[in-house]
C-alpha cells in the first residue's frame, strides 16, 4: 500500500528534512504521525501526495512510484489520495457541494453520479444541510467536515490527514476523529500527522514519532508519547 | 474532450466570473479603458489612412493637346494615350471647358476669354492604376504627337508620394504600438485576478485535476473578461463614429474626399478588437497560471 524505503530529502538551501526514513503502511491501518514542529511530520506527508519529490530513496504509493513517475501521472496519483489540511483549502467561489463534486468532476464522472455521491458523503459528515454554502459560511469544523467529505469522496485507498483538527476546539476535534474512525473501520488506509496528545492517547493506534527527520519510534497502539519519557518526567516529578 | 467536460468548462468560467463580481468587475473596466483607447486610435489611424490613399489617387496627368489638333488628330491621340501601360482612365475636356472650370472658380471676369480669345488647350485627364506610375506617363505622353505640354504636379507630386508614404508607414506603425501596449495592459489587468486567486489553483491541483482541466475555466474567463470588456467601448466608438462621419463627412464632401463610412469602419473594427481582446484574454489567463501550475 505504502512503502518508504531509505527516504531523504533535502531542501534547496540545504536543509535536511528527512534522513534514511524506511516505513511501510498496510491495507486499513491507521497511523498518526507525531513528534515536534519541524521534525519533519509535513515534509513526509507532502511526499506521499507528491507535492515534494525526494532526494533519494523509494516511495510507493498505490503501486505509483513517486520518485520516477512523469510530472503529467501526478492527478492520477492524487485521484487515488484523499488528503486534509489544517487550514481546510476549499475552493472559496464554491458552494459546499460544488467543493466536494469538484473531485468527482476531474475524474469525469456524470452530473447524476456527482450529486448522488455528493449527497452521500454529506450525510456522512452530517452536512447535509449545507450543500449550497459557501464555506465562510460555516464554522471550522464544518469546513473540516467538507474537506473530509470531498477527500472520501472518490473511496480513496488512503487518507492522508496533515493536522486536520490543528485549528479546531477539543469537541469539534472529538466529531472530526470519530468521522475519521469511521472511515478508517470502512477499511481506508488513514495516516494523521497531529500534535494532540489527547487524541493519540485515547484513540490507540499505530504511533510513528519522527524527531530531526528521522524515525525514531515505530509503535503499535502507542501514547502520544514514549512510555520511557512519561516514566523519566514522572520521575522528575 | 468530450462535451459533458466542454459544457462544465462554459458553465465554470461563467460562474466564476459572476462569483469573483468585484476583481471581476475590475478587469473588465480596465479592459474597457485599454480597448477604448485602442479603438479610437486605430478609427483615426484608418482614416488618416485612407484619405492619404483618396489624396493620392487624385494626382492626374493633364495632357494639354497643341492648339490647331484637328479632331481626327485627337481620337489618334486619346487611343494612343488610352494604350499607355498603367493608364485605367482617360477623359477629354475642350478648351472651352477648361475656360468654364476658371470661371467657376475664380470669377466671371475670365469669361472675356471665351471664344477665339481663350488662350486655354483642350486637355486630356488620366487616371493611372497605380498612382506611383504618374510620373511615368506623363513622360511618355509628353513624347506623343499633338501633345503641348503633359502636367502632373512635377515636385509636388513626388513629395505628396513620399508624405503619404510616411504617414502609412507611420499610422501602421502607431497601430502596431498600439496593439502591443493592449496586449500588456489587458495580459497584466488579467493577471492580477489569477495572482489573487492562486490557492484555489494549488488546490485544484492538490484534488487531481490536470493542467488542462484547470486552465480551460480560467482561460475561458479571460476570454469572457476580454469580450464584456470590449462590448461597452466599442458601443460607444459606434455611435460616436456615426456623429463624427455625419459631421466632418459633410465639410469633406465639397473638398472631394471622404471618411470611411461607418458600414466600412465598425465591423472590421469591432470584429478586430472583440478578438484581440478576447485572446488577449485567454492568452493572459493561460501565461498567468504557469508558475501555479507546477504544485
Amino acid at each position: 500500500m505504502l512503502k518508504l524505503l531509505n527516504v531523504e530529502k533535502r531542501y534547496d538551501n540545504g536543509v535536511s528534512a528527512l534522513k534514511n526514513v524506511t516505513l511501510t503502511v498496510e491495507q486499513g491501518e491507521f497511523v498518526y504521525l507525531v513528534g515536534h514542529s519541524g521534525a519533519g511530520k509535513s515534509t513526509l506527508i507532502k511526499l506521499m501526495y507528491r507535492e515534494l519529490v525526494p532526494t533519494s530513496g523509494f516511495i510507493q504509493i498505490n503501486n505509483f512510484d513517486l520518485r520516477q513517475m512523469k510530472e503529467r501521472q501526478v492527478p492520477q496519483l492524487r485521484r487515488t489520495l484523499g488528503v486534509v489540511f489544517q487550514d481546510f483549502k476549499l475552493l472559496p467561489k464554491m458552494t459546499v457541494g460544488e467543493n466536494i463534486g469538484y473531485a468527482l468532476q476531474v475524474i469525469g464522472k456524470s452530473d447524476s453520479e456527482i450529486k448522488e455521491a455528493v449527497e452521500q458523503v454529506l450525510n456522512d459528515v452530517g452536512l447535509e444541510k449545507q450543500a449550497d454554502h459557501f464555506p465562510n459560511e460555516l464554522s471550522g469544523g464544518q469546513q473540516q467536515r467538507v474537506a473530509i467529505a470531498r477527500a472520501i469522496v472518490n473511496r480513496p485507498k488512503i487518507l492522508i490527514a496533515d493536522e486536520p483538527t490543528g485549528n479546531l476546539d477539543p469537541q469539534t476535534t472529538e466529531g472530526i476523529m470519530d468521522i475519521l474512525q469511521r472511515i478508517n473501520n470502512r477499511g481506508t488506509t488513514i495516516i494523521m500527522a497531529t500534535h494532540n496528545q489527547q487524541i493519540v492517547d485515547e484513540l490507540p493506534h499505530r504511533v510513528i514519532e519522527i524527531s530531526e527527520g528521522q524515525i525514531i519510534r515505530d509503535e503499535q497502539g502507542g501514547q502520544y508519547t514514549h512510555e520511557l519519557d512519561n516514566n523519566q518526567t514522572t520521575s522528575t516529578r | 474532450m468530450n462535451w459533458t467536460t466542454i459544457k462544465r468548462h462554459l458553465r465554470d468560467s461563467l460562474r466564476s466570473l459572476q462569483r469573483n463580481g468585484w476583481m471581476a468587475f475590475a478587469a473588465i473596466s480596465g479592459v474597457a479603458v485599454t480597448i477604448l483607447l485602442v479603438g479610437i486610435s486605430l478609427a483615426v489611424v484608418f482614416n488618416v489612412t485612407k484619405l492619404s490613399h483618396d489624396v493620392e489617387s487624385d494626382v492626374r496627368v493633364h495632357v494639354l493637346v497643341e492648339p490647331k489638333t484637328t479632331a481626327a488628330q485627337k481620337d489618334q491621340l486619346e487611343t494612343k494615350l488610352k494604350a499607355l501601360q498603367g493608364v485605367t482612365k482617360v477623359t477629354y475636356s475642350s478648351k472651352a471647358n477648361e475656360l468654364k472650370k476658371v470661371v467657376s472658380q475664380y470669377g466671371d471676369s475670365f469669361k472675356m476669354f471665351g471664344g477665339d480669345d481663350n488662350p486655354l488647350n483642350d486637355v486630356y485627364t488620366i487616371k493611372a492604376t497605380d498612382p506611383e506610375q504618374t510620373v511615368a506617363i506623363a513622360k511618355k505622353a509628353t513624347k506623343l504627337k499633338h501633345v503641348a505640354k503633359a502636367n502632373y504636379g512635377g515636385d509636388e507630386a513626388k513629395k505628396l508620394f513620399r508624405t503619404m508614404d510616411s504617414v502609412r508607414n507611420y499610422g501602421m506603425g502607431f497601430s502596431v504600438l498600439l496593439l502591443i501596449v493592449a496586449i500588456f495592459l489587458i495580459a497584466n489587468t488579467i493577471r492580477i485576478t489569477i495572482l489573487s486567486r492562486h490557492n484555489e489553483i494549488e488546490i485544484m491541483r492538490l484534488v487531481g485535476a490536470t493542467r488542462w482541466y484547470i486552465r480551460w475555466p480560467f482561460i475561458l474567463e479571460g476570454a469572457w473578461t476580454g469580450l464584456l470588456g470590449a462590448i461597452v467601448p466599442l458601443v460607444i466608438i459606434d455611435l460616436g463614429y456615426a456623429n463624427v462621419f455625419r459631421a466632418v463627412g459633410r465639410q469633406l464632401a465639397t473638398s472631394g474626399y471622404s471618411l470611411m463610412t461607418p458600414g466600412q469602419l465598425i465591423w472590421p473594427l469591432n470584429l478586430t478588437l472583440v478578438l484581440v481582446a478576447m485572446l488577449i484574454g485567454a492568452f493572459g489567463a493561460a501565461i498567468s497560471m504557469r508558475r501555479f501550475l507546477k504544485v
